[in-house]
């Protein structure tokens, strides 16, 4: 069920990316697919009734029933690059703002 | 004296960051970072090297065979030429460049697919603000959107692969596929659409001609040789080495090459513009590169990927230098002037020839050992095809290069210096690096049996490779 509502996140994000031509809207459905993803990833590793993979005195043994660590560690990676993707791109937004005037990919398209 | 070749990754970031604190010879860390690397590179011996002593599958390795060895060599020698040709254009982007140079490195060295997702990121930021350096902002935010939705799709695929075979190592993730190849062809087609928009494959090419269209000679070679060429490189190791794919996914991919490849070759022929006409050539090399990789001949689609890289190289590069000469690159506004650029005009002349695959050139003995492999393999509509398709291409490369030597019986001559006499030491060095690209070119056309025997030896024993059946200049198969 996770699988699924986090894929659709991801699905929704890109539809927006790809069919909206305002760039602060095109940015936030970037970040929409990313979340999309890393839930859909930690979904995967997830394992019903398994512990959290950190050792401590209450768990001290790596033989207990542990999620699968990767996948969340996957997902730190990534929200990294997703928020230096995130500032380069209103980087962007705030220099097409000052060459154009506007936001508006289309617009700008047509100007050109 | 042997050298890891993780200092090849390492030292451009390290010079990177510390370039910070010294703006004012950010320059030197640049061509000085750049050549290091090409140093290092000389020391660096074939094998794996483990990351932080953990061993695969569980920790990173970086695998070095000769296919790394020699697009390491190619890839840092080109990069390095380039910083020291536009030192100036790349002032502000020293950072972002060597930045560049790190990830393209780790790209081609990595043994690992997340870590492999990790510097397509970085390289995809870094070619992003290399692009948008022609302060086309929109431009370079649509390659931006290109690529975030690429990477997407590339990290989908992986963990999908991951959850079915449970590693990450390039190695084993072959093992586990060979042993149970069925039900991976999802995971398998969302990487390569992934990887297609970096490799300038159709559909996914819409970014190509918003950042190479106006291209000068820092972007030009930058994105649309070296990026490319790294790119393709990265997808003959996946396609080759990694993962296994069934007939019915490698059909269906092979249609996606072949569109590209005959859209580029048609977009190219229409074109009046001297670098419309290079970015949709490239556009449909891709194409070919890939059909090549995907239907198992991994030696030829090496060759053919970097004596591509070189001439493509070659051709950007001049054609840069020659829009701020001529202020234009509108073919009919440039009639006659190699006749004022001899020199120039030979290196520009000797790389698009050899794309092209006319005789003489390295790229005629490389097109006539595929097309004669394919024929072998009984494989028909597949070089009808490529002949086509490298038959249009050799008109629109042939009507480019004539007219701008002008050879019809109205001679005229612009009189414009490609590269301004008054700039002896860009002018020098522009001729040196060009003219040294094309003769290699020549002489590798002229001596084709030892290009031919170096592809073999680097994807002679790649997973993939279909039996090796070389034409060189000594004649048929079996020499």
């Amino acid at each position: 069920m996770m699988e699924l509502l986090s894929l659709s996140l991801l699905f929704l994000g890109m539809y927006g990316l790809i069919t909206k031509h305002h760039v602060l809207k095109m940015i936030v459905s970037m970040n929409v697919m990313e979340i999309g993803l890393n839930l859909f990833i930690t979904s995967l590793g997830y394992q019903e009734s398994h512990l959290a993979p950190i050792l401590s005195s209450k768990f001290p043994s790596s033989a207990l029933n542990f999620v699968d660590p990767l996948p969340q560690s996957l997902v730190l990676t990534s929200i990294v690059i997703g928020v230096g993707t995130t500032a380069v791109a209103l980087a962007f937004a705030k220099k097409i703002y000052m060459d154009y005037g506007t936001l508006d990919l289309e617009k700008i398209e047509g100007r050109l | 004296m042997q050298m890891n070749p993780v200092l090849t990754i390492a030292l451009p970031l390290i010079l990177a960051f510390t370039k910070i604190m010294y703006r004012r010879i950010a320059n030197l860390f640049l061509v000085l970072g750049s050549l290091l690397n090409v140093l290092v590179v000389f020391f660096i011996k074939e094998g794996q090297y483990l990351m932080g002593g953990y061993a695969p599958p569980f920790g990173i390795v970086l695998q070095v065979d000769a296919y790394a060895l020699y697009s390491l060599l190619v890839l840092n020698v080109l990069f390095a030429a380039l910083t020291i040709l536009v030192t100036k254009k790349a002032e502000n982007l020293t950072s972002s460049s060597l930045i560049a140079l790190a990830a393209l490195n780790g790209l081609i060295l990595t043994g690992d697919l997340f870590n492999l997702f990790v510097f397509l990121e970085i390289a995809a930021i870094a070619a992003i603000i290399i692009a948008s350096s022609s302060k086309r902002y929109h431009h370079a935010f649509h390659y931006m959107v290109a690529s975030i939705i690429g990477s997407t799709f590339y990290l989908l695929g992986l963990i999908l692969l991951y959850k079915q075979y449970g590693t990450l190592n390039m190695a084993k993730m072959h093992e586990l596929m060979l042993a149970s190849p069925g039900g991976s062809s999802v995971a398998v087609i969302l990487i390569f659409v992934g990887l297609a928009v970096e490799v300038k494959l159709m559909p996914f090419s819409g970014w190509v001609k918003g950042v190479l269209k106006n291209a000068d000679e820092w972007i030009g070679p930058m994105i649309g040789a070296i990026y490319g060429g790294a790119m393709m490189i990265v997808m003959g190791r996946l396609f080759t080495d990694v993962f296994v794919v069934s007939p019915k996914v490698t059909l269906l991919l092979s249609i996606l090459a072949l569109v590209t490849l005959v859209g580029g070759e048609a977009a190219a022929y229409d074109s009046e513009k001297m670098r419309e006409i290079l970015l949709y050539s490239g556009v449909a090399q891709s194409g070919l590169e890939i059909l090549l990789i995907l239907n198992g001949y991994a030696a030829l689609s090496f060759i053919l990927i970097l004596s591509n890289m070189m001439a493509k190289y070659v051709m950007f590069l001049l054609s840069g230098y020659i829009v701020n000469a001529a202020g234009t690159d509108v073919l009919g506004d440039l009639k006659g002037l190699f006749r004022s650029n001899p020199f120039l005009g030979f290196a520009f002349t000797a790389a698009g020839l050899s794309l092209a695959g006319l005789p003489l050139f390295v790229g005629f003995f490389i097109k006539l050992n595929i097309l004669y492999n394919l024929m072998m393999s009984h494989s028909y509509w597949l070089p009808a095809i490529i002949l086509i398709t490298s038959l249009v291409e050799g008109i629109y490369m042939l009507r480019m290069i004539l007219g701008l030597w002008q050879t019809g019986l109205e001679v005229q001559e612009t009189g414009i210096q490609i590269i301004s006499p008054s700039n002896i030491k860009t002018k020098y060095a522009v001729h040196a690096i060009t003219l040294i690209l094309s003769l290699a070119m020549v002489v590798f056309g002229l001596m084709p049996d030892y290009a031919l025997d170096l592809a073999q030896k680097a994807r002679g024993n790649a997973v993939a490779d279909k039996p090796a059946m070389m034409i060189g200049m000594k004649g048929g198969p079996g020499q």
